[in-house]
């Protein structure tokens, strides 16, 4: 039973720690601003994710779960708000995309006023 | 085993946050810059849930709710400075109603 529960806590704990790892290499790699926020955002939501499932199922108690869950809400909450309001205060400052970006529905938006549907 | 995993990932998380601070230090804008503080508080999270694993105790976990609950409040205000001191152009909309 401990073998399993150590198997599932590496994997976990792996599982989280190579999407954090990935996450910040995206944040140095990646062209522009605003990919970078999508490199950030979403792996570091399922890479909290990971590492507070593998805590959870390491410790093993019921308090260690809520705390774990409480974390993650505030995180699967926080995280889209927070990248949300970051790319829009860029947008707003007028920083550019990148020069291979295709389109900026926004700023489209905000010269032919909102879309018909 | 789970040892082992702890140490590699103290590692990468550090790694990780080397490579933060290569974007704080480089980020041509200043949202690279927030982005970077966003993702490098996201990385002391991972650490303090890493030291929470090792000691088989669930304390830490407080703690790690706790940077990340600053770290997305210094986000807030870091995206509320840019986009308050836009030179030249009228306050954004959405800030109307409020």
């Amino acid at each position: 039973m401990d073998t399993v529960r150590d198997v599932a806590t590496v994997f976990l704990l792996g599982s989280g720690l190579s999407f954090m790892l990935i996450g910040a290499w995206g944040v140095v790699r990646l062209p522009d601003a605003y990919h970078r926020l999508h490199a950030s955002s979403k792996c570091s939501t399922l890479g909290l994710f990971g590492m507070l499932a593998g805590a959870v199922v390491h410790i093993g108690t019921v308090d260690a779960l809520i705390k774990a869950a409480l974390t993650l809400l505030f995180a699967v909450v926080a995280t889209p708000v927070g990248s949300h309001i970051l790319a829009k205060a860029a947008h707003n400052t007028g920083l550019r995309q990148w020069d291979q970006t295709l389109s900026d529905e926004l700023a489209d938006d905000q010269r032919n006023g909102p879309p018909e549907v | 085993m789970v040892g082992i995993v702890v140490q590699v990932g103290v590692v990468a998380l550090v790694a990780g946050i080397g490579m933060a601070m290569v974007r704080m230090v480089r980020g041509p804008e200043v949202a690279d810059r927030v982005l970077a503080a966003d993702v490098l508080s996201l990385e002391v999270v991972g650490l303090v849930i890493l030291l929470a694993v090792d000691q088989q105790r669930s304390l830490s976990l407080d703690a790690a709710l706790l940077v990340a609950v600053v770290g997305f409040a210094s986000t807030l205000a870091f995206a509320q400075f840019i986009g308050a001191t836009r030179s030249g152009t009228e306050p954004p909309d959405d800030r109307a109603g409020s």
